[in-house]
């Protein structure tokens, strides 16, 4: 028999099973999961174990050993991490395994300009965050009304990415302690496909940014991405409140930060108000 | 431009024979079940209801505790829904939640070793299956593969994925689930031509 006849014997079997679970799954009751157990949490697929047969050579074991030798040797100095930190500026750090940053890219020209002041060589992630929130500061890209930053990591393993994450939420919310102004930080762990990485591309925006965009898209199907793109976070982050987006589904945020967040959209709200009302008295 | 559903859509294509339907899976179903929206659960349980089945039955080998399987699966999905953060991949989290039922069903049951000397031959749970050489091939495919061979070759077969479909969604490198493939064809064709009932 062939492999063909087999899938399609196989497809035929299978074809065959009387399933029809539908009416009795959707007459169940359902409790809602406040969150996620052991059964459905989203972990990053591992690959399982190898399993070496006892029986290879010491020849073999040696050249295994090398193989695995110059992958550690590689991985070393290959990027482990991207961080992406948004805010109107679009910046792209790249770190290895010791989270040393060996790279750092503006991808907008407000991002290009910012960079170039930033010595990173030598320095970590988290250290090099600090010193582009000194720059950003400085220029009064953050203030009181604009404090509000997207930061993303892309890394393959989830583990990390979020331990990473958790360090710069940290740092940062360090930086501003005792500072007027208080940053809300927006988290989330990402990861690249090929499509969303030449749409992050075409609008010259970074990838951590078109995630967030789709993801938005996701929660509200009307949006255009070609309406989202150009706008900056603070924007974005205004129009998902005006539109009632329940942020936490695609966000990590912390309490205080999201309790922020609605307060300052309130206030940007009330403040265009009033400039509606001076308008009116004007005329 | 198109919303760009092609971004987080797991698109299963149509073989050559057109026996597959086209199955994409958008990740804002998960959003609309988790608002309760039964259209929505409808759709995703069409789409996946035969792909969930192969890859259940791989675990188990018992039509009857697939079945309870599959329906805490769908089960699960509705509770947790809400919860689900999109990251690209839905079929590989509608896969987690199966294998964990299915692991937990079995270390509750207690059947592991069990399972693994069951005379399939002799059991009359594939009598659903209407053509004699289709269940032979069925039940030699529970018979003797390995759980992973098993896996790639049913969700093959039954859903058109391609291997590197596949390999993301169950979480191995596409060189093993390639490997794992062929290895799991040969033997099954040996074992079908050492029983001479199958040509």
């Amino acid at each position: 028999m062939k492999n063909k006849e087999i899938n399609k014997r196989l497809a035929n079997a299978l074809g065959e099973a009387p399933i029809d679970l539908l009416e009795e799954i959707k007459s169940q009751p359902v409790r809602k999961m406040e969150e996620h157990d052991y059964i459905t949490r989203q972990e990053p697929i591992k690959p399982r174990n190898i399993y070496w047969k006892p029986f290879f050579s010491a020849a073999a074991a040696l050249g295994i050993f090398m193989l695995a030798f110059l992958g550690w040797f590689n991985q070393f100095r290959a990027v482990d991490s991207v961080v992406y930190l948004d805010i109107n500026p679009s910046i792209e750090i790249s770190t290895n395994k010791r989270d040393d940053v060996i790279q750092i890219k503006g991808l907008n020209k407000d991002g290009q300009e910012l960079v170039d002041s930033i010595q990173y060589k030598g320095k970590d992630v988290n250290s090099v965050t600090l010193e582009l929130l000194d720059a950003l500061l400085e220029k009064g890209t953050i203030d009181e009304r604009h404090h509000t930053m997207l930061l993303s990591v892309l890394n393959e393993n989830q583990e990390k990415s979020r331990k990473q994450m958790a360090q710069l939420n940290e740092g940062i919310h360090n930086y501003f302690k005792g500072h007027q102004v208080k940053p809300i930080v927006l988290r989330q762990s990402i990861a690249s496909t090929s499509s969303l990485e030449e749409f992050a591309e075409e609008y010259n925006i970074s990838l951590g940014k078109m995630t967030f965009i789709k993801n938005l898209m996701i929660l509200n199907p009307e949006f255009k991405v070609e309406e989202l793109v150009d706008l900056s976070i603070h924007e974005l982050i205004a129009l998902s409140q005006k539109t009632g987006l329940d942020l936490k589904r695609i966000l990590d945020i912390d309490d205080d930060d999201l309790r922020e967040l609605k307060e300052s959209y309130w206030d940007d709200e009330e403040d265009d108000d009033d400039d509606d009302d001076d308008d009116e008295d004007d005329d | 431009m198109v919303l760009f559903n092609f971004v987080f859509a797991l698109a299963m294509a149509e073989n050559k024979t057109g026996r597959y339907r086209k199955v994409e899976i958008d990740e804002s179903l998960f959003v609309s079940i988790g608002e309760d929206d039964i259209e929505a659960f409808e759709t995703l349980y069409h789409l996946t209801e035969r792909t969930m089945y192969a890859y259940i039955l791989s675990i188990v080998k018992n039509h009857d505790d697939t079945l309870d399987i599959l329906q805490d699966t769908y089960l699960k999905i509705r509770s947790a829904a809400h919860l689900y953060k999109p990251m690209g991949k839905p079929l590989a989290w509608m896969f987690t939640i199966a294998r964990n039922l299915s692991l937990s069903k079995l270390r509750l049951e207690n059947r592991m070793a069990d399972m693994e000397n069951l005379d399939m031959e002799n059991s009359l749970q594939f009598s659903y299956v209407t053509d004699p050489e289709d269940r032979i091939v069925l039940m030699a495919a529970l018979k003797v593969l390995a759980e992973d061979e098993r896996k790639i070759i049913l969700l093959h077969a039954v859903s058109g994925m391609k291997h590197r479909e596949i390999a993301e969604n169950v979480g191995i490198p596409l060189s093993t689930a390639l490997s794992k493939y062929h290895r799991g064809l040969k033997k099954l064709r040996k074992y079908l031509q050492d029983k001479g009932g199958v040509r």
